[in-house]
């Protein structure tokens, strides 16, 4: 459970990153890369993903090819959980050009080849997400940490409804399996966010 | 800097950023602005192929079963 101490740490240390590539005149999108110096459809930044193999956690950024993509939007993390075996998709969150988190997903199964698991279990997962990585990622790692806590009521839901849209679906086909493989259902829930306005509402609650 | 004026300033240094460029295909030529200029009166890219298969089954039609799926790794699967 993350308490407003808590929140205001998660928006500070936010800020402070963002804050931190935008006066070096980068962007969180251009972070993304890694320093990569083309941006190459389907391929992954890190080309090997980031991955924390004491924790579990994992992610990578990436585009869809630009016309299969929302307008505005740059590209995505996908935040991973691996487990012995098997590994879980957690939340993806889309950026803007101006690498703006705008946009939070989940997916179905085949998206990704995960095991998917109930929301109970995902939830556990994210709220639990931290990550021992050094270098230039490092930074890039805490932002995303930070913006999970920040953002865990939306992404809460959205897990839930995603479970609630698979079960229905499931009903419907007359086969949960044929659901969680439905090329038909690619992403299952999202919701827009408004990251400006989330920064000012925790960081000037401490203020005022 | 009080907290508020951090926000505003995060604003303010986001609102100077260029646009990050989109990504492109890896079968688009390496600088595709720079190969557009070398034939400025040429065709729109889209009509580089006229007789091909629309931009969209091309980008990935016979993509990976799981598109968004992470690197596979020997040590956990």
């Amino acid at each position: 459970m993350l308490t407003q101490s808590n929140l205001y740490k998660s928006a500070q240390t936010l800020v402070d990153i963002q804050l931190s590539y935008a006066q070096s005149g980068r962007s969180m999108s251009d972070a993304a890369l890694c320093g990569a110096k083309d941006f190459i459809e389907w391929q992954h930044y890190p080309s090997k993903d980031l991955v924390d193999e004491a924790s579990g956690y994992e992610f990578y950024y990436h585009s869809h090819a630009v016309d299969q993509m929302p307008d505005g939007e740059h590209g995505h993390f996908h935040v991973i959980k691996r487990r012995p075996g098997q590994f879980h998709h957690l939340i993806g969150v889309a950026l803007d050009q101006q690498g703006l988190p705008v946009r939070l997903f989940t997916t179905n199964q085949w998206v990704t080849g995960e095991q998917l698991v109930n929301s109970e279990l995902v939830i556990q997962f994210l709220q639990s997400f931290e990550m021992n990585i050094k270098g230039r990622m490092a930074p890039v790692t805490k932002w995303l940490s930070a913006l999970i806590g920040l953002f865990m009521p939306e992404i809460e839901m959205l897990v839930q409804k995603r479970d609630e849209k698979i079960a229905k679906l499931g009903v419907e086909l007359g086969d949960l399996e044929a659901a969680l493989h439905s090329k038909e259902q690619h992403v299952l829930t999202e919701c827009r966010i408004d990251l400006m306005a989330r920064l000012s509402t925790y960081l000037s609650v401490v203020n005022s | 800097m009080s907290k508020k004026t951090t926000v505003a300033a995060l604003a303010l240094a986001l609102a100077g950023l260029s646009a990050a460029p989109l990504a492109y295909s890896a079968d688009a030529p390496v600088n595709p602005a720079g190969a557009e200029q070398k034939n400025p009166c040429g065709p729109k890219k889209e009509a580089s192929n006229p007789c091909g298969p629309a931009k969209k089954k091309a980008a990935n039609p016979c993509g990976p079963a799981n598109p968004c799926g992470p690197k596979k790794r020997k040590s956990s699967e």
